[in-house]
Order: structure tokens, then C-alpha cells, then sequence
């Protein structure tokens, strides 16, 4: 459950949400159009994450770090909730969850996918194949680890290990995270 | 959640919880100052991985493409170019161009490189020579669109063609200024081999890995 702030740390926090969103909204919208590749449901998915957390309080502390980081994957987790729901209202799994549709569908000037594939790289073939699914394939741990035949527990852990490791990967090249 | 999160850090930034278990992650983190780092480090890593090129408005294109529109003051070495040279390895020759008077056309032509290196992602490649005395020469290639951008260290005429299924094509002419010439072209077919000739003559070509 997350906990709503006290008054005066409500309004400190309405104006950091907004001051948040405004800088970070052309991310956020980024982030939610490449999950979704629906516009309309992209600037819903913003607007009713930006919302909740305006209505519902924050969940949000400084020993968290960047709060654009924080917004980010609050968005791209609900375009992620969308996408699920979505391919489970039609009953036969999004084009992005199939095993033909783990590379990014993205028709963009891709810097950024050089990037993540070139970190990628340099897992061992087993852990990168995991990360793929979840980061581009959009698929629950669960689903990973039906997919590829192993036990939860063993995902999970290859995702949290992988996930540092390109973190380390990053960090190594001087990126500032 | 009284546990600490440990690796549903990176399982929440990754977006593989559902619903029910972020909230748990959440309401831990507001009270553990040790696990709301740990899932920052993840979700900045994410972050980092999500960063694209921010959305122009188009207000702005708009107040650009008004400044493009003027004449230029003439030239002014570009931070990007001389970066771009540097990278292929021609800075010795890339200097002289400082010092040279250019064409309207030229500087409009360098614009467009400077703008398609600074606007997506960019490799280069070494052409190779066919034969003795042949210049140093790069192909400057966009990795997932259509720009070339030719640089060699002559201020001879070379032509820049294209080898496609059907034939070569001809893309233009270098444009020389001293020691350097350099041949920008925003549309050049996806072709893998490109060739650089003089008088007719291929004397240098190089094969770019497949885009």
C-alpha cells in the first residue's frame, strides 16, 4: 500500500510531480508510445500515471534517486500492465509478447536500442536471451520462465544479475546513470 | 512487505511485476532508505536505457528553418564536423578548410551533414585502395537511414558511386577545397558496397556491414 504524505510534504510533492512531468514529459511519452505504438493510448497511459500518483500520494522518496528514473519506469510499468491487459482482453497474445517479437519495433533513428544491444552483448547468451524477453518482449517473469522452460526462481534471479550487470556495463564507459 | 526487496529491485524497473507486487515494493521503499537506492540504481538504469532524442516542438523547426533560410555568414567550423573528422582520422586535412572560402551550396551541403551527424546514429568506414597513391578516404554511413557522407584527403575530383543489384549509381562528385573534398548525399540507395573513382577510374571502394 502506498502512503499518503502528510500536508505540508503533499504540497512539496504536488510541485515536485509537476516540475517532474514537465521535464520529463517528452520521455514519458516516449517511453509509453514505443510499449503501446498507440498514440492515444500513450498519452492516456501518461495522464492516468501522472494522475494517480497526484491523487493517490507519492510513492516516491529522495534515497531513490532521480525522480525522472522513478517516473520513467512508473510509466513504461503501466503501458506494461496495458499491453498485457490488452492482449489478454483479445485472448491471444500481443504481437510483442509472440517469440517472433522480441526485437524492438521501433522505426525511429535508434540510437538508444545500439546502445542497449551492445550492453546486452557482453551477457553470457542465457542471460541476455532473459532480459531480452523482459525488456523488449514485454513478458511477465512468470512468462519468461515458461517460455524458456526454467524455474521462476532461477529467472528472477538471472534478471536481477543481468540488469546489474549492464548497470556495471554502463557505468564502466563513464555513462552517467 | 517487512522483508527487503532485494532482487525485486530490478524485477520492478524491468516492469516484470504485476500490479499487486509494485505496490509492495513501493510501500517498502518509502521506509527503507537501503532498498529505495537499490531500486533507484534500477530504475535509473532503465531510464538510461529509455533515453531517446527528445521530441523537437515544431515551433522550433519552424524558427529554424527560418534561420536556414538566410545567407550564411560565411563559413564557421562546425564543433560537430571537426569532431566528425577527427573520428575518420582527417583532422590534418579537415584544418585547411577553415582557412578556405566555400560555396553557399557547399556550406548548405555541410549543414546537412552536420545536421544528419548530430540527429541519428552515425558509423564510418575506411575505403579500401585499388590502387597506388589512392587517397585516405572514409564513408561516413547512418546506420539505420539513408545518408552518406564521403570525406578523402585529395582535393581531386573524385565521384562517389553506389554498386546496387542493378548497377552502379552515380551519387556525385566530391567537392574539393584544398587538400580535402567531401560529398554529402541525404538519399543514397541501401547499398552495401560504394566506390570512389577518379576520371572514370573505381581507385578505392569499401563494403559496409549490412544495415
Amino acid at each position: 500500500m502506498v502512503m499518503d504524505a502528510p500536508t505540508s510534504q503533499t504540497r512539496r510533492w504536488d510541485s515536485t510531480l509537476e516540475d517532474g512531468y514537465r521535464e520529463h514529459r517528452n520521455m514519458l511519452y516516449g517511453v509509453a508510445l514505443r510499449v503501446l505504438h498507440d498514440r492515444s493510448e500513450a498519452e492516456d497511459c501518461v495522464h492516468d500515471t501522472i494522475l494517480r500518483l497526484w491523487q493517490r500520494g507519492h510513492s516516491y522518496t529522495p534515497a531513490r534517486g532521480s525522480l525522472g528514473a522513478f517516473l520513467t519506469v512508473c510509466v513504461r510499468n503501466e503501458a506494461l500492465t496495458r499491453l498485457r491487459k490488452r492482449a489478454n482482453r483479445s485472448r491471444i497474445e500481443h504481437e510483442r509478447l509472440s517469440a517472433d517479437a522480441i526485437e524492438p519495433a521501433v522505426d525511429e533513428p535508434i540510437v538508444e536500442h545500439v546502445r542497449v544491444e551492445e550492453a546486452l552483448a557482453s551477457l553470457s547468451p542465457v542471460q541476455r536471451d532473459t532480459l531480452r524477453l523482459a525488456y523488449f518482449g514485454g513478458l511477465t517473469h512468470e512468462q519468461i520462465a515458461a517460455r524458456m522452460n526454467e524455474p521462476v526462481g532461477t529467472v528472477k534471479s538471472r534478471l536481477s544479475n543481468g540488469l546489474r550487470a549492464l548497470r556495471a556495463y554502463f557505468k564502466a564507459r563513464g555513462e552517467d546513470l | 512487505m517487512t522483508q527487503h526487496i532485494d532482487e525485486l529491485a530490478e524485477l520492478y524497473a524491468l516492469g516484470v511485476l504485476d500490479e499487486e507486487e509494485r505496490a509492495r515494493v513501493d510501500a517498502h521503499a518509502l521506509a527503507c532508505d537501503a532498498c529505495a537506492s537499490r531500486l533507484g540504481e534500477a530504475e535509473s538504469t532503465i531510464a538510461f536505457m529509455e533515453q531517446r532524442a527528445p521530441v523537437v516542438p515544431a515551433s522550433l523547426d519552424r524558427r529554424m528553418s527560418a534561420v536556414f533560410a538566410r545567407p550564411t555568414g560565411g563559413f564557421r567550423i562546425s564543433s560537430a564536423l571537426v569532431a566528425a573528422a577527427f573520428i575518420v582520422g582527417l583532422l590534418p586535412s579537415f584544418w585547411f578548410w577553415n582557412s578556405a572560402r566555400t560555396t553557399q551550396a557547399f556550406d548548405a551541403q555541410r549543414e546537412q551533414a552536420v545536421h544528419a551527424m548530430v540527429t541519428s546514429h552515425f558509423a564510418h568506414a575506411q575505403f579500401t585502395p585499388l590502387s597506388p597513391g589512392a587517397p585516405k578516404a572514409k564513408l561516413i554511413y547512418a546506420r539505420t537511414g539513408d545518408w552518406v557522407y564521403a570525406v578523402a584527403a585529395t582535393g581531386a575530383a573524385l565521384t562517389l558511386q553506389a554498386q546496387t543489384p542493378g548497377g552502379s549509381v552515380g551519387l556525385g562528385t566530391l567537392h574539393a577545397t584544398g587538400n580535402a573534398g567531401e560529398l554529402f548525399v541525404a538519399k543514397a540507395p541501401h547499398a552495401q558496397i560504394f566506390t570512389l573513382s577518379e576520371n572514370g577510374r573505381e581507385i578505392e571502394r569499401v563494403t559496409l556491414p549490412k544495415r
